[in-house]
């Protein structure tokens, strides 16, 4: 499991759901978390520091989820990161899009802190 | 000359403009330039873009550079109120918004009335000038909207081509139509009575060439169907011929309900005031959400500290078989009951304001089609020449300009957002699918 000093961003436009979000994250035991409302401002955090973990929601203004995620696997400075995607976009064809861009893994809203535990050891095994 | 031969023979045609202001001098452009016409929103600045470019806004998803007419014509610039309007055109198929200070109405004027454009016309260079038409006691200077940019400007511009535009609006059509109920059914057919216009004068041609009428009969009939066109009723107990006396019947029908229906109310103060009132449904979850939050943040604190208590008591030192021993095991067991329950209840709590995410996005997009109708609506008024009554009681514009940039976050045509129940994917969905995927 990925290791309890580990820098997560969390990004969503809606304030409440990074909120809810980094107390979630908290819960499992991270407290080192950030947070950016679109994806332009994601981008410009996860280039300049050095994060372990993306979780990010996918309809957002400016830089959506979906592009944020093809950009940050685009970089070979961060191509290895882990991104999560926490969204409402419920389509099958929605995962599969996310999962070819790179997603590592993707929860449906609305979800609980369980779910969130559960992927995130699925992910970092 | 025959009655046919002599309508025929004066070149006349009907223009039909839209007109708008800028200072005290009134425009205008012909109807089939204009894509829409939107109230003011906030422009964006773009570096690096040309100079003549004042920024950008967001349509829809479209970004569309936007020009102040005012600057165009060398007229002192004038903040914007609420009768600003961008009128979104295409220039040499660039679709351009252009900043005017008020939209007035439709009209249609025959070209005999337009006359050639004097050298100077209130000092704006001649050259985006078609000629000047009279109305009345009115002057009306008609631009030639090909040239308000030249080609090396048109080059330049980064916007949307009138090809994507109408794939867009193909796609905003389908979308408007799906999502419409029973008012928007009702606009569209409304749309219709514009092609009817068309008709309606395609007819009176043919039926000077081909019909045999007398000259009395055919100019009673010619002048009122024009009149019915420019904004005047039909008298009731009028009769007309034929095929055109139903369509001219049918058009004032129309006009008479869309009075009664109260368009132009509607359209100016009823639609703006539901999107308000929608922004402010969101704000106020939002609000009682991050309450909600800050209480739940406070009592998971707190939670922690009675776990400090729970290995307090089990510190006390008691002698074993005495009562003492019971009591603090019972303190111990309880604690720690009480407080795994309420750590899972306030996480439970936690997940459930997701709903302010979810209703949030469900109320934008309702805003939007909101606004699409609006927007659809006013064209619509000033097709059947409804004059736009401007309530004294202004529309709140950081407000509106709010809700524009709520707007741009709903921008993404092909998400659709949180599923409604029994529709989409849920979760175990999304795991199998996932496993399918990873192998």
């Amino acid at each position: 499991m990925l290791d309890s000093s580990a820098k997560i961003l969390v990004v969503d436009d809606f304030s409440t759901m990074r909120r809810i979000l980094k107390n979630m994250l908290k819960q499992l035991g991270y407290e080192n978390t950030d947070e950016a409302e679109d994806g332009n401002q994601a981008l410009n955090k996860i280039k300049s520091g050095s994060y372990d973990f993306i979780v990010t929601d996918w309809n957002m203004p400016n830089l959506d989820g979906l592009e944020l995620c093809k950009a940050v696997r685009a970089d070979a400075a961060t191509k290895d990161i882990p991104i999560l995607f926490v969204t409402a976009e419920a389509q099958k064809e929605n995962v599969v899009t996310a999962v070819q861009a790179g997603a590592s893994n993707y929860i449906v809203k609305p979800f609980t802190a369980e779910v969130l535990k559960e992927k995130m050891e699925k992910i970092f095994g | 000359m025959n009655v046919s031969e002599e309508l025929r023979s004066s070149e006349e045609r009907i223009l039909q403009l839209v007109s708008f202001n800028l200072g005290s001098e009134e425009f205008a452009v012909d109807i089939l330039k204009i894509q829409e016409i939107n109230r003011m929103t906030e422009i964006t600045k773009v570096p690096r873009s040309p100079e003549f470019v004042d920024g950008v806004i967001n349509l829809r998803g479209k970004v569309i550079p936007v020009i102040d007419l005012r600057k165009r014509f060398g007229l002192p610039e004038q903040e914007h109120g609420k009768n600003t309007r961008i009128v979104v055109m295409d220039i040499q198929r660039k679709i351009v918004g252009f900043v005017v200070d008020s939209v007035s109405e439709v009209l249609r004027i025959s070209s005999a009335t337009v006359e050639a454009t004097p050298p100077m016309v209130s000092g704006i260079d001649s050259e985006y000038i078609r000629g000047v038409g009279k109305l009345d006691d009115r002057l009306l200077i008609l631009l030639d909207v090909n040239k308000m940019l030249s080609s090396g400007e048109v080059e330049m511009l980064d916007g949307p081509s009138v090809e994507e535009d109408i794939a867009t609006s193909k796609a905003v059509t389908t979308d408007t139509a799906k999502l419409g109920n029973e008012k928007v059914t009702e606009y569209r057919g409304m749309a219709g009575m514009v092609e009817v216009n068309r008709d309606i004068e395609k007819a009176i041609d043919e039926m000077s060439s081909k019909v045999e009428l007398t000259r009395e009969d055919l100019q009673k009939l010619v002048s009122h169907v024009k009149g019915i066109l420019e904004g005047n009723f039909m008298d009731e107990d009028l009769e007309l011929y034929g095929d055109l006396g139903e369509l001219a019947k049918f058009i004032n029908e129309t006009k008479k309900s869309l009075l009664q229906f109260d368009a132009a109310e509607i359209t100016d103060k009823d639609l703006p005031e539901a999107s308000d009132q929608l922004t402010s449904i969101v704000e106020a979850t939002e609000e009682a959400t991050n309450k909600i939050l800050t209480d739940t943040e406070e009592l998971l604190e707190a939670q922690g500290r009675i776990a400090k208590v729970v290995d307090a008591v089990k510190a006390i030192k008691v002698n074993k078989n005495t009562k003492g021993s019971e009591s603090r095991d019972f303190a111990v067991t309880e604690l720690k009951e009480i407080s795994d329950l309420a750590n899972a209840k306030l996480m439970d709590i936690m997940s459930a304001c997701n709903f302010q995410d979810l209703t949030g996005q469900r109320i934008q997009k309702i805003i939007q089609l909101v606004k699409r109708i609006e927007s659809k609506l006013m064209m619509i008024i000033l097709s059947f020449n409804i004059k736009l009554q401007e309530k004294a009681d202004s529309v709140d514009e950081s407000k509106i300009n709010k809700e524009k940039e709520m707007l741009a976050k709903l921008e993404q045509e092909e998400l659709k957002g949180p599923q409604k129940k029994g529709e989409g994917v849920n979760q175990s969905d999304v795991d199998d699918l996932l496993n399918d995927l990873f192998g």
